[in-house]
């Protein structure tokens, strides 16, 4: 029997796994896969693909029940955790920060990790590849960048780092090897050497991929400031070695809290009694088992995440089974279900991603009662009533 | 003997997220490793309908099955990396010492036949040195112990006379190296009122399948299938203690078998603390449990991980009074069964161990709990710190009462 069971282990389910590990409640986490963070950028945005800060745009948060101040406190909250877990993040929801893709392109972004810096509009800015990541095309990065930031003098080098492999190389392999302090010093040399073959001057800020190291990012984003100069990573297509920092973080930091993960098992039934769920039956491959839970969180992603299935008839319900609506949730509300991050449709979306900073905030907003506890007195700083 | 047609449906849903191969501790050592996502679905798309293509790092896959877990798509990668470990054995050979290590039954009869001279000899520095040069494994990896009074050998009960009636697969890890681990198994269920009962039982086949000997591994599966199902039918419910083999008989035998025998027997396997918690959530549990003051880390086996079933282990002993135990939160151990015993392979599965064993939670722990008698040998190399296993620590407080 758990206090709270969780469907997926995206940002939204790992954050509400953690928050309610924190009140002690008994906490399970089912996931079918390891959850969409990989395929993030690590960035928090308020309103994916807008510039508008939460004052310009909170009437769209508003209308999902989510107060201003628990914006202001879930985004608290978040950065105290990033911190307890050493992968911080900066920003804020009030003034938006540019920062660069692996595209080239500069978005607005609410909060993002310290492997980040935020673009000038002015300065000498290199860009810098690495053989064997080919999802990163300095030539390429420059070309878009110069149209978003015409007044930056921009140049770019090619670094030397693989020697053959086995398979197509992502940012995260090269992360990894970035870790290992004689690869990183090998590294910096041969950069140093292709800066000065190119006659490249120190910039005020370098570009790379997201690849900055995988355990060990301080320690590489310290040696190359120290040097050669400041550096930003511009994530891109996935796997980002920060969109991995960040889930791997958070669920090595849920497990040791405690929390319990059912992976490889898919949720395919939820039994309700008088309005009530009280169990989940999930299966894999062999027997089905019933998971017994007093709360419910879906965070099962909707159409990205694949909670939610687009068929000819309209949206149907690969989570729970149950009669569902054109946002994605329940036709007849359960009281003890809620439904969180992208697992419904926000209404700012009609590609239903939901940004980092609606998933926080939503994840925030569950309130872990005591259904069978109601004469135990409550930490009223813990809960947030959305009556 | 290649892919089987029902696999083919699933790799297919195979987006090429990177999901498996991010996560694959394997692939985030070597960069030499094609990877479950280029060795699974992507060349299985490929070679469909054409001819064999061979990848030799293949041979570096442990099938440890956590690209199975992190798929988002739930693609069994293993199944097809498991295949084409078969593919390239057929292609190029099985190395003498593979063939031997894939027979760990054979090894444990033999070696504990002949126990004390084994465990002497195995560490012995110039029969060491001379095993490395012909036989390619490293001198200085551990090895687990063989106990001549196995597990096999003292304990005869094939049938239970109890109302609740387990068979027990002990798997050659607990009859030949850790008989203590089969005893407290048959203690604890004792404390329960359950009379265990041992079928006729070989290798769960794990060893031979991360070997590419698929057909061998097969023959041994059938034999557990028809072993285990006649107990079923006759009301057991089948109960293991090694993770490595609970996920066989759970995932790989109705994966690689396609046989209705296989996913029955399957829908009837527990692992021993999944087993427990379902007597205590039935209210059955004994729950005796006398008081342990220990500090203890857990480290969950990557076959544990694999079942879906949460953390029973961590489940059943807080249930201990004054008994703390915190998750260690670890990846691969590195071990990976035959693997780690590999001279070629040593320097990953010491990279893996050293990553392991870097961890705040054991270094504060008494002792270290785990299911799996392999990732146990692994921390035997690397740490002085004991290692008991999940049963063990509950036989204790059950028999301190």
């Amino acid at each position: 029997m758990f206090d709270v069971v969780i469907i997926g282990q995206g940002l939204a389910g790992l954050l509400t796994a953690i928050r309610a590990k924190q009140e002690n409640k008994r906490v399970a986490v089912i996931a079918e896969g390891t959850g969409k963070i990989m395929q993030s950028t690590g960035f928090m945005d308020l309103i994916p693909s807008s510039s508008q800060n939460l004052d310009e745009s909170k009437h769209l948060f508003l209308q999902k029940n989510i107060s201003e101040e628990l914006i202001d406190q879930s985004v608290e909250w978040f950065k105290a955790l990033m911190n307890e877990i050493n992968l911080p993040y900066e920003g804020s929801v009030h003034f938006l920060s540019p920062v660069v893709t692996g595209a080239g392109y500069v978005k607005n972004t609410a909060l993002y990790p310290t492997t980040v810096r935020p673009i000038p509009n002015k300065g000498d800015i290199l860009i810098v590849g690495l053989n064997g990541i080919i999802d990163f095309q300095p030539t390429y990065v420059k070309e878009n960048l110069m149209k978003e930031r015409p007044d930056l003098n921009v140049s770019t080098v090619t670094v030397d780092f693989f020697k053959g492999s086995g398979r197509v190389l992502s940012q995260v392999d090269a992360a990894r090897a970035m870790d290992d302090k004689q690869v990183r010093a090998r590294f910096i040399t041969s950069l140093k050497n292709e800066m000065r073959t190119k006659e490249i001057a120190t910039p005020d800020l370098m570009i790379f991929p997201s690849c900055l190291g995988m355990v060990n990012h301080k320690d590489v984003i310290e040696d190359l400031n120290d040097s050669i100069g400041p550096v930003t990573e511009a994530p891109g297509l996935p796997p980002n070695a920060a969109a991995i920092r960040l889930h791997d973080a958070l669920h090595h930091y849920a497990v040791k809290k405690g929390v319990r993960f059912y992976e490889d098992e898919t949720v395919f039934h939820a039994k309700v009694y008088d309005g009530v769920v009280t169990e989940v039956l999930t299966g894999n491959q062999t027997k089905p088992q019933a998971i017994k839970l007093k709360q419910l969180v879906v965070a099962s992603g909707g159409i990205l995440g694949g909670g939610l299935e687009q068929v000819s008839t309209g949206l149907s319900d690969r989570t729970l089974s149950l009669p569902i609506t054109s946002e994605g949730t329940l036709v007849d509300p359960i009281n003890n279900i809620f439904y969180i991050g992208s697992s419904s449709k926000m209404p700012w979306s009609e590609t239903w991603i939901s940004g980092g900073i609606y998933t926080i905030s939503s994840s925030y907003s569950v309130p872990f009662t005591s259904m069978d506890e109601k004469n135990k007195r409550r930490d009223e700083k813990c809960y947030i009533n959305q009556a | 003997m290649l892919y089987q047609p029902s696999l083919e449906a699933s790799y297919d849903q195979c987006l090429k997220c990177h999901a498996c191969t991010v996560n694959c501790p394997i692939s985030s050592v070597s960069t030499e490793f094609g990877g479950p996502k280029q060795l699974g679905p992507e060349l299985q798309r490929m070679t469909q309908n054409q001819g064999i293509l061979d990848d030799a790092s293949i041979e570096l896959c442990t099938l440890c099955g956590t690209c199975d877990r992190t798929c988002p798509e739930n693609i069994h990668v293993s199944s097809l990396t498991a295949y084409l470990k078969e593919t390239h054995a057929e292609e190029v050979g099985t190395k003498f010492r593979d063939i031997v290590l894939s027979k760990a039954e054979w090894v444990g009869k033999l070696a504990s036949t002949f126990a004390p001279v084994t465990n002497a000899t195995m560490k012995l520095k110039p029969a060491r040195k001379v095993m490395e040069w012909i036989m390619e494994i490293p001198a200085e990896r551990n090895f687990p112990e063989y106990r001549f009074n196995n597990f096999k050998r003292k304990y005869k009960i094939k049938e239970s006379t109890t109302e609740r009636k387990v068979a027990y697969f002990a798997g050659c890890y607990a009859t030949y190296n850790a008989p203590d681990v089969a005893d407290s198994f048959v203690k604890v269920m004792e404390y329960n009122g359950i009379e265990v009962a041992v079928p006729k039982q070989n290798c769960c086949g794990v060893p031979m399948f991360a070997n590419g000997q698929m057909k061998a591994g097969k023959k041994n599966a059938q034999s557990n299938i028809d072993s285990f199902l006649s107990y079923v039918d006759q009301g057991y419910d089948v109960v293991m203690t090694c993770s490595s083999c609970t996920l066989a008989m759970k995932k790989e035998y109705p994966g690689y078998m396609q046989t209705e025998e296989a996913q029955r027997l399957a829908e009837n396997v527990y692992d021993a603390d999944e087993y427990l918690r379902i007597l205590y959530e039935k209210g059955e549990l004994n729950d005796s449990l006398s008081a342990l003051n220990d500090k203890a880390a857990y480290y969950a086996p990557c076959h544990m991980k694999g079942q879906g079933i949460g953390n029973p282990a961590m489940d059943m002993l807080e249930l201990i009074p004054g008994y703390q135990i915190e998750d260690m939160a670890a990846g691969c151990c590195g071990q990976c069964g035959t693997f780690g015993f590999k001279k070629e392979k040593y320097s990953y599965s010491m990279a893996l161990g050293d990553t392991m064993v870097d961890s705040k939670s054991m270094a504060e722990s008494d002792y270290v709990v785990t299911e799996c008698g392999m990732c146990k040998n692994q921390f035997d190399q690397l740490t002085d710190k004991e290692v008991r296993h999940p049963i063990q620590v509950l036989r204790q407080s059950y028999e301190l009462n």
